[in-house]
C-alpha cells in the first residue's frame, strides 16, 4: 500500500495537467504527422485541412477534417469556445467566424466530406465556381455535425 | 493486319486501320501519336523506350515489351487512361509532379472498367488514382511512392466512386494511403502495403472482402469506417506502429466479420469505436491472433455487440482495453461455448475439453489506472507499474472491476490459418515477421518474448559465469552476484480449491540440470510456469536475482523456453522461422552455426511441414537458443518424439549443458533424467518429496508394483480417466490398463473403479520392479 500511494497521487496530479499546450488567445499546436484527430483517430497531417476548437476550460481539441470538427461536438455535446480552421489555399489558421466555408463533395478532403476553408469572399466564391458546392455560414457549418457525410449508402 | 511500326502507318496515315488490329511502337517513336492513330479494340504495343505523359480515350490495349518508361518528367499526371474497356499492363510509369492540390498521379483511371496490370509506379505523388471507374481491375503493380514526408505524399492506390472494384497483389510501399471510399462490392486480396500512413482505408464502402494482405510497417494497418457488411480474413497486419498504431481500427461499423487474421506487434491490435453503429447490428472477432501489441483490443466503452471467439491473445502489454475506463460486459467473450486464449490465463482444464474450468477475468489494476489515466503507460513494465499489482493482490479493496469475464478461455490458442508469407518483394525481416507470428503459441505462450536484446549477447554458447555478465535489469542498477541461476522461495499455488504447489523452495545452480519428476497433477508443469513467471502465486521466484514478477521482462530475458506442444507455422522454413522468432524477441537472428549445432543446417530451406517430430524438436531448441539465453526451460522435451529422437535430443542437451546453460526440465523418462540430470526434484502433490541424484531416483521407483487391470473395451477409456483424476498413470494395454502404485496400496485403484462404477473384468499383479512412469 506504501508503493501504492505515491503513484496513485501521481496519477492524480498528471490528470489534473490540461492536455494540449492549448493557447487561449490563439489556434493550438498541432504536430502533424503525430496529432490523432479527437473524432475519428486517424493522424492529423494536412494542415490545409486541418481544424480545432477550444472549449470554454481552454482544452484544445485537433481534427483531421472539417467535417470532424462540426461533428465532435455534437457528438460528446461539448461547449467550443473558439473554433480555428486552416485557409485551404495559403494553409494560415483563421478564426471560424472569420472564414469563409465551402462544401464542395468534389473536393477530396481527409475524411472526404468536402468542407475547406478560405480567408475572403472571392476567393471562397471562385472555389465554388471551380469545383462546385455551396457557401456555407459558420452557423450552419457548425450545424452541420454528422450530417458533414452523407448518409451511408448514399453518394455524397 | 500484321503489326506494323506506328510511325509508318502515321505516314501513310494509316487508312486501312480497323478494330482489333495491333500498333507497334519503338523506342524512339511518338507514343501519343500511334493513340491518337489508333481505333477502339486496338492494340498498342510498346517496345522500350522512354515516352512523354499519355491519355488514352480509346478502348485500347497498351503492352509493355521489355518495360517500356512512360516519364513524366516531375510534372502533372504521367498516364491518365480515360476511355471504357482500356487497359494498361507491363510499363514503367514514373514521375508524376508532386502537387498535392492537384493529385498528380502515376495512373489516373477515369472511366468504367479498365485494366491496370503489372506495371511499375515509381516516384509518383499519387499511384493509381480511380474515380469513377466502376468494375477496374488494378493487379500485381509494385507502387512505389515519392520519397517525401509522409503527409506530403498522395495516396498509393485510391478508390473513389468505383463500384465492384478489385484490387489485387500489388506491392504499395512509401505511399501515403490506400484510399477506397464510396464504392460498393470491392475486393480487396493479396495486396502488401508497407511503410505508409494507411494501409488500407476504407469509407462508405459496403460489402467489401478484404483478404490475404499484408499490412506491415505503415502508421495504421486497416481503417474500416462508415461501411457495412465488411469481412476481413487471413491478413497478416504486423509492425503498424504510427501515432495511433492501430492494426485495424473500426469506427461506426456494421455486421463485420473479422476472422483468422493475425494482429501482431501493432500499438494497439484492434481498435474499435461505435461499432456496431446499429442496435440490430453485430461485430464478430474470430480466430485471430492477437500477439505482442501495446494492446491487444481497444474498445470505446461504449462499444455493445462484438463477439469474441476463439481468439489468441498472447503476450501483448494488455489483452483488452478499455479506452477511458469502465467494463466490457455488454459484448460477448465466448461464442457456442468456445472462448479465447489468454496467455496469462491461470486456470486448469481438468475434463480435458480444451476449456478451461474456471474463467477467465482481466481486472489488472494498474491497466485500469492507465486506461483512465494514460500519462501513466509511460510506467508499464517498470517497478511502480508491479508495486501497484501487488498492492492490489495485497490489499483486494483497491481491486478494480473486472473488465470482462471469459466464462469458456482456451487452454490452447487457435492458430489462424492461410495467412500470407509475404511476397520476395519486400524486405526479408517484414516477410518473415507477420506469417512467422502465425507460429506463436509454442514460444510466447510463457511470455518468452524478449523486448530488448541481451545487455551482453554475443554469439557463443554461454559458459561459466555467462549468467553473471549478462545481467542488467536496467542500466547501472547493480545485481546481487550468485551463482544461484534459479530460486524459488515459498512457491504456492492454487486453482480454485486444488493445491497444485505448496511451499515448493528449492534453487538451481548455474550450469546444473535439474529434473522434475512425478505423476500427472504433482505440479511440475506449474513450478515451471510459475519459475517463468507467468501464472500469480505466492512466494518468490527470482532468476539470477531478477524477481520474475516485479522485473519479469528482465528475467524471461534470460530463459529459453522449449513447450511440451510445438506450434509452428508450416509454410516457414526453418531459416525463415529462425528469422521470425529472432525479430520478435528483437535478439540477433540464429547464424549457420546454430543450424549446425542442432543438426538443422541440411534443412535449413525445408518448410516446417517436412520435417520430422524429432526435428521440429530440434527447431523447438534452436529457437529457443536465439539471444543465447543462459537457462534453458523444458516441458517435457522428449514427450512426443521416438526411441531415437530421444536419444538424438537428450545428446543435443547434454551437449548445451557441458556447454554451460543451466538446464530444468520435466520427465517422465529415467533414463533421459540419468543422463542429463544433477538432481532430481519429486513432486507429490504440489509437495517436494525428495530432492535426490538421479541414482537415487531409480532406487525409489524400484519399490513400486505394476497392477494390471483387465477391463471391457468400452470401459477402458472411463477408467483411465478415473485413475488420472485420482493420480494415478495408468497405461493402456491390449487388455485394459496397468498402473504402476506403492505395493501397499494395490487395492487402492480396484477401489477407486469400483466406486465409479467401471466395470471390471480382473486384475493381477504382474511384477514389482521399476515403475514405467509417465506424466
Amino acid at each position: 500500500m506504501r508503493l501504492l500511494f505515491p503513484l496513485v497521487a501521481l496519477t492524480l496530479a498528471l490528470a489534473g495537467c490540461p492536455r494540449g499546450g492549448a493557447r487561449q488567445d490563439g489556434p493550438p499546436d498541432v504536430r502533424y504527422g503525430v496529432d490523432p484527430c479527437d473524432r475519428c483517430q486517424m493522424i492529423v497531417s494536412e494542415e490545409r485541412f486541418a481544424a480545432a476548437y477550444l472549449t470554454p476550460s481552454g482544452a484544445a481539441r485537433r481534427f483531421d477534417d472539417l467535417g470532424c470538427l462540426t461533428a465532435h461536438p455534437q457528438e460528446r455535446a461539448e461547449l467550443v469556445a473558439e473554433v480555428w480552421v486552416h485557409d485551404h489555399e495559403t494553409r494560415a489558421w483563421l478564426r471560424g467566424r472569420d472564414a469563409w466555408l465551402v462544401r464542395a463533395p468534389d473536393l477530396i478532403t481527409p475524411m472526404g466530406t468536402g468542407l475547406v476553408a478560405v480567408s475572403d469572399e472571392a476567393r471562397a466564391r471562385a472555389l465554388v465556381a471551380r469545383a462546385g458546392g455551396e457557401l456555407l455560414t459558420f452557423e450552419a457549418f457548425m450545424a452541420l455535425g454528422p450530417r458533414a457525410w452523407p448518409a451511408r449508402g448514399e453518394a455524397p | 493486319m500484321r503489326p506494323r511500326d506506328a510511325l509508318l502507318l502515321l505516314a501513310l496515315l494509316a487508312p486501312a486501320a480497323r478494330a482489333g488490329d495491333t500498333w507497334t511502337v519503338g523506342p524512339g517513336d511518338d507514343l501519343a501519336r500511334a493513340l491518337e492513330a489508333a481505333e477502339d479494340g486496338d492494340t498498342v504495343v510498346v517496345d522500350g523506350g522512354v515516352h512523354a505523359p499519355v491519355v488514352v480515350t480509346r478502348r485500347l490495349a497498351l503492352e509493355g515489351r521489355g518495360w517500356p518508361v512512360i516519364d513524366g518528367g516531375g510534372r502533372g499526371t504521367v498516364v491518365k487512361l480515360a476511355a471504357a474497356g482500356a487497359s494498361l499492363r507491363g510499363f514503367v510509369v514514373r514521375g508524376s509532379g508532386s502537387s498535392l492540390d492537384d493529385e498528380n498521379s502515376g495512373i489516373t483511371v477515369a472511366a468504367p472498367d479498365v485494366r491496370v496490370e503489372g506495371n511499375r509506379v515509381e516516384e509518383a505523388l499519387f499511384g493509381v488514382s480511380l474515380a469513377h471507374a466502376r468494375g477496374s481491375v488494378v493487379a500485381d503493380n509494385v507502387i512505389t511512392g515519392k520519397a517525401l514526408d509522409v503527409a506530403r505524399r498522395g495516396d498509393a492506390i485510391r478508390v473513389w466512386y468505383s463500384d465492384d472494384v478489385r484490387l489485387e497483389r500489388n506491392v504499395v510501399t512509401r505511399g501515403r494511403d490506400v484510399v477506397l471510399w464510396y464504392s460498393a462490392h470491392l475486393t480487396v486480396a493479396d495486396n502488401e502495403v508497407t511503410d505508409g500512413r494507411y494501409g488500407l482505408h476504407f469509407m462508405y464502402t459496403d460489402d467489401a472482402d478484404i483478404q490475404r494482405n499484408r499490412l506491415v510497417g505503415n502508421s495504421v494497418g486497416v481503417y474500416l469506417m462508415y461501411s457495412r457488411r465488411l469481412r476481413m480474413s487471413h491478413n497478416a497486419v504486423v509492425g503498424n506502429r504510427g501515432p495511433s498504431g492501430f492494426g485495424l481500427g473500426l469506427k461506426d461499423m456494421d455486421e463485420c466479420d473479422v476472422t483468422d487474421n493475425v494482429f501482431a506487434d501493432n500499438r494497439v491490435g484492434a481498435y474499435v469505436d461505435n461499432s456496431p453503429r446499429e442496435a440490430q447490428s453485430f461485430l464478430i472477432f474470430r480466430r485471430n491472433l492477437f500477439a505482442g501489441n501495446d494492446t491487444g483490443v481497444a474498445l470505446l466503452p461504449s462499444v455493445r455487440k462484438n463477439t469474441y471467439s476463439e481468439n489468441a491473445f498472447v503476450d501483448n502489454g494488455e489483452h483488452v482495453g478499455v479506452l477511458g475506463g469502465g467494463t466490457l460486459g455488454a459484448n460477448a467473450w465466448s461464442d457456442g461455448g468456445r472462448g479465447n486464449f489468454w496467455s496469462d490465463y491461470a486456470g486448469y482444464d481438468r475434463d480435458g475439453d480444451g476449456v478451461g474450468d474456471v474463467p477467465y477475468r482481466s481486472e489488472r489494476l494498474f491497466e485500469h489506472l492507465a486506461q483512465r489515466h494514460p500519462e501513466l503507460k509511460l510506467f508499464v513494465y517498470t517497478p511502480a507499474a508491479n508495486a501497484v499489482e501487488l498492492a492490489a493482490r495485497a490489499v483486494p479493496l483497491v481491486r478494480p472491476q473486472p473488465k470482462l469475464l471469459d466464462d469458456a478461455p482456451l487452454v490452447a490458442p487457435v492458430v489462424p490459418a492461410g495467412v500470407p508469407r509475404g511476397a520476395a518483394t519486400a524486405g526479408a525481416p517484414l516477410v518473415l515477421s507477420s506469417a512467422g507470428l502465425v507460429a506463436l503459441a509454442a514460444l510466447v505462450i510463457f511470455g518468452v518474448s524478449h523486448r530488448g536484446p541481451p545487455a551482453c549477447s554475443g554469439g557463443t554458447p554461454a559458459g561459466p559465469g555467462a549468467i553473471l555478465r549478462r545481467r542488467g535489469r536496467t542500466a547501472g542498477t547493480p545485481v546481487a552476484v550468485s551463482s544461484d541461476v534459479v530460486n524459488l522461495e515459498a512457491v504456492t499455488k492454487r486453482f480454485g480449491q486444488a493445491l497444485a504447489l505448496d511451499g515448493l523452495t528449492l534453487t538451481v545452480r548455474q550450469g546444473e540440470a535439474l529434473a522434475f519428476w512425478g505423476a500427472n497433477g504433482a505440479g511440475k508443469t506449474t513450478a515451471l510456469r510459475c519459475l517463468l513467471g507467468v501464472i500469480p502465486f505466492q512466494g518468490r521466484v527470482t532468476l539470477a536475482g531478477h524477481d520474475v514478477r516485479r522485473a519479469g521482462k528482465a528475467a524471461r530475458r534470460l530463459v529459453g523456453f522449449v513447450p511440451q506442444e510445438l506450434t509452428f507455422h508450416d509454410d516457414l522454413t526453418v531459416r525463415e522461422s529462425l528469422a521470425f522468432y529472432a525479430r520478435l524477441k528483437r535478439v540477433p537472428a540464429g547464424d549457420d552455426a546454430l543450424l549446425a549445432r542442432l543438426g538443422l543446417a541440411e534443412h535449413a530451406h525445408k518448410a516446417v511441414r517436412e520435417l520430422s517430430g524429432g526435428l521440429k524438436q530440434r527447431l523447438a531448441v534452436a529457437l529457443a537458443l536465439l539471444g543465447d539465453p543462459p537457462l534453458l526451460v523444458l516441458d517435457e522435451p522428449t514427450a512426443n518424439l521416438d526411441a531415437p529422437a530421444r536419444a538424438s535430443l537428450v545428446a543435443l542437451l547434454a551437449e548445451l549443458k557441458a556447454a554451460g546453460k543451466t538446464l530444468v526440465f520435466t520427465s517422465h523418462r529415467l533414463e533421459e533424467v540419468l543422463a542429463l540430470a544433477d538432481r532430481v526434484v519429486l513432486l507429490e502433490g504440489g509437495r517436494l518429496a525428495a530432492d535426490v541424484p538421479p541414482r537415487d531416483l531409480g532406487e525409489r521407483l524400484r519399490a513400486h508394483a505394476t497392477l494390471h487391470l483387465l477391463l471391457p473395451p468400452l470401459a477402458v477409456e472411463r477408467a483411465e480417466a478415473v485413475l488420472v483424476d485420482a493420480g494415478l498413470l495408468p497405461t493402456r494395454t491390449g487388455a485394459g490398463l496397468s498402473v504402476e502404485v506403492d505395493p501397499a496400496e494395490k487395492g487402492r485403484p480396484i477401489a477407486l473403479l469400483v466406486n465409479a462404477g467401471v466395470p471390471l473384468a480382473d486384475f493381477e499383479v504382474a511384477r514389482t520392479g521399476a515403475a514405467a512412469g509417465r506424466s
